[in-house]
């Protein structure tokens, strides 16, 4: 009996010890391709390729792709691209991040052309995108603008664009026209309505502090009216510093719009559809904020008062300013990268199918394409689209460039933190200044060489 | 069954799976965190030994570290408030009625099956301030204008609106615990004292204190460790802002190691918390050990 005993428990941890064992070899199939020789007919060795996706599977660049890629499929039997991804920003990068760390480079990825991108590069990880597309001949498809953005400072590119979009103020008509207010054109008129919406009880600006860039673009709009693109280009490098004229000019902005109270309440624990939600609710006057939203403030779930009360104003100017009118944040978005590892004739016949495809599809969605096509008046699209697209044929060539874009790692982490802290009136701008320039100085030259 | 329990080796078998599991999971990653904890990695570049260096910088210049640090402290010391003792006050509350007393237990225990998602969202619409939200609008009501406040944007008060959630969150559980430890007081002791003319105080605090004891602090160590680790209600409702108000020693080195790509430094963070929850215990069981004396 003793015996029976001591060999069930034996076969029984075994079992157990198995299970582990078979576990642990079953976890290595999430890399960027895998093969998997599928025993149905057709006999075809099918290639699983990894978009991790930045914007959340559901947003409309990452929808287009996809129907196109099972489109190609259809021709391609051996090819399949799946999506996986999430729209937060922060916890996207960090699993990003982990991912490449432990050596698990999706095939295809969204990025910035950031300090980390750019560590990337030098370990020629990821696929030359200026090659590539002139190889497919499809460089010339892009609008300029949407490409520069994609680049790299010394100009060099490995990423292409799905979305393209400017940058505006948007405003409600109504609430301006009942306080006799005009769409400022500098920043002293804009503090002005600023401070008029706020004795009237309205809040001026509603922001998503919770994201952190949205209150960094309020950082980085002087800089770009006085400098264009010098200042963050030399400051993230320590060549210049945030005491700078430029850079205390920023810092005060911020500070005033945030003591004064111009943001709305407790606007560090908003996120980006609350913010959004209180200038649709007519609940603040101001909402800055990409064209990408152009249609969801004409869409169906929009009240009736807010439909057609949304105009936009562009950046404002000031004195001095060496950038125009119509130079101001324009982005093509966040761009996808292509492992170099994994990237093979099957994929590069996918991305040359894809560029064809996409513009039309994208744009029928109510889109802005980064590519030189848009659609006429007979289209049916909502008057606000059309004035969008009127306005981004009439934008200018310099553009100003995200900071979150452009500085390191770790200078952007505390950056986005310390930003809403001295909006709160926790620093002065002076001290905020000699933070940030600390922080520089401690962390550029990791990345910066 | 009785037979294969009371074989040793058999027993030993047995728990041998538990063991490999325990030492892949737990003990492995804390040696891996200290060897990493030695290099400057950002994850793509090549891994560059610098020695004590991370724990020079974390124990020399970082003030984030130190603030992250006494932030946890505070933290801490509100779970642990919130969480045994209100726990231990509604078990001792539940003990006294007989009436609906199952219905009491479920509904505190309810908040500790939501998930943290769920939570930080419930409470980022408690403390809501534009649009106005529950709090405020009860502080409002109730006159009480003046202190209502955007509690997860305020300098002073987001670090106890953070603890609160997760404090109130897992009160059920202690209950649940010391319910327990307190009903299973052999009712002779009790009615011997209570013949003997002890007050409900003395009853209390001469007769159930000392039996439920071992369970107060399990409870309390429990408690401590958890609030220690802290993460995922505060990092879920204000991501360690405004500023560093909120931010935990976890956060911090979640942030360190993943946001701002220093592995080494965050692995020195790793390291450094699991001392310190050694130590917290020890320091429990030091204090508890010394009243009894």
């Amino acid at each position: 009996m003793k015996r029976y005993v001591k060999r069930l428990a034996l076969a029984l941890s075994l079992v157990v010890l198995m299970a582990m064992v078979s576990a642990c070899g079953g976890g290595n199939n999430n890399n960027g391709a895998v093969e998997t020789g599928s025993a149905n007919p057709p006999k075809v060795d099918k290639k699983t390729y990894k978009w991790f996706v930045a914007r959340g599977v559901d947003s409309p660049p990452a929808v287009t792709v996809k129907e196109i890629a099972d489109e190609f499929s259809q021709t391609h039997p051996e090819f399949e691209l799946v999506l996986e991804g999430t729209g937060d920003r922060p916890s996207y990068l960090q699993k990003l991040r982990t991912l490449i760390a432990s050596n698990e480079m999706p095939a295809m990825f969204d990025t910035d052309p950031d300090a980390y991108a750019s560590k990337l590069v030098q370990q020629g990880k990821l696929v030359d995108m200026k090659k590539l597309l002139e190889e497919l001949g499809k460089y010339q498809d892009f609008r300029p603008v949407a490409l520069q953005y994609q680049q790299f400072s010394d100009g060099s590119m490995y990423t292409f664009p799905l979305e393209y979009g400017i940058e505006v103020f948007w405003y409600n008509i109504k609430m301006f026209k009942d306080l006799g207010l005009e769409p400022p054109k500098t920043f002293d008129e804009f503090m002005k309505v600023a401070g008029t919406l706020k004795h009237s009880g309205v809040t001026p600006i509603a922001v998503d502090g919770k994201d952190k860039w949205p209150v960094l673009r309020y950082l980085a709009y002087k800089p770009f009216r006085m400098t264009g693109n010098d200042f963050i280009e030399n400051v993230k490098q320590g060549k210049a510093s945030f005491k700078d004229p430029a850079g205390m000019e920023g810092i005060k902005f911020v500070h005033d719009l945030g003591t004064k109270g111009y943001f709305q309440e407790g606007f560090t624990a908003t996120d980006y559809t609350a913010a959004r939600d209180l200038f649709l609710g007519g609940k603040a006057g101001m909402y800055y904020m990409g064209s990408w939203e152009t249609m969801n403030f004409v869409n169906d779930k929009v009240s009736t008062e807010m439909k057609d009360n949304i105009g936009f104003f562009r950046l404002p100017m000031m004195e001095g300013a060496k950038t125009a009118e119509n130079d101001y944040f324009i982005n093509s978005g966040i761009g996808v990268a292509f492992n170099q590892e994994t990237f093979d004739d099957t994929m590069k016949e996918f991305v040359k199918f894809l560029l064809e495809q996409y513009p039309k599809a994208y744009t029928e969605k109510g889109q802005f394409s980064p590519f030189n096509y848009s659609l006429d008046q007979e289209q049916g699209m909502p008057e606000l689209f059309y004035k969008v697209q009127d306005e981004i044929a009439k934008s200018g060539n310099v553009f100003a460039v995200p900071w979150d874009t452009r500085l390191d790692p770790a200078t952007n982490e505390l950056l986005g933190n310390e930003l809403n802290a001295l909006a709160l009136g926790a620093h002065t701008p002076d001290d905020f200044a000699e933070l940030m320039d600390q922080a520089i100085k401690e962390n550029a030259p990791k990345y910066f060489k | 069954m009785d037979k294969i329990l009371r074989n040793r080796k058999a027993a030993l078998v047995f728990l041998l799976p538990a063991l490999l599991v325990y030492l892949l999971t737990v003990l492995a990653p804390i040696l891996w965190s200290m060897y990493f904890s030695f290099f400057s990695w950002d994850g793509v570049s090549d891994m560059l030994y610098i020695g004590f260096d991370n724990y020079a910088k974390m124990f020399g210049g970082d003030k984030t570290f130190w603030k992250a640090f006494s932030n946890n402290l505070i933290y801490v010391f509100i779970i642990v408030a919130m969480q045994v003792f209100l726990g231990l006050l509604v078990a001792i509350l539940l003990t006294s009625i007989t009436k609906g007393r199952e219905l009491f237990k479920t509904l505190y225990f309810a908040p500790a099956i939501i998930t943290s998602v769920a939570i930080a969202q419930l409470f980022q619409n408690v403390y809501s301030f534009e649009p106005v939200g529950i709090l405020n609008f009860c502080l409002q009501q109730m006159g009480l204008g003046d202190w209502s406040r955007p509690w997860l944007s305020d300098l002073k008060w987001a670090l106890s609106a953070v603890s609160v959630p997760e404090g109130w969150r897992y009160i059920g559980l202690y209950m649940i615990i010391l319910y327990s430890a307190l009903i299973s007081i052999p009712s002779d002791i009790e009615e011997a004292a209570r013949i003997d003319g002890a007050s409900s105080w003395n009853l209390f605090r001469s007769i159930k204190m000392p039996l439920i004891k071992p369970v107060l602090m399990v409870s309390i160590i429990m408690a401590t460790t958890g609030a220690l680790k802290g993460f995922d209600i505060p990092y879920l409702m204000t991501n360690g802002g405004p500023g560093r108000v909120t931010e935990l020693l976890p956060t911090y080195m979640y942030k360190t190691a993943f946001s701002s790509l220093d592995f080494g430094y965050g692995s020195a963070m790793a390291v450094f918390i699991v001392v310190e929850s050694l130590i917290a215990v020890a320091f429990i069981r030091r204090m508890m050990d010394s009243k009894e004396t």
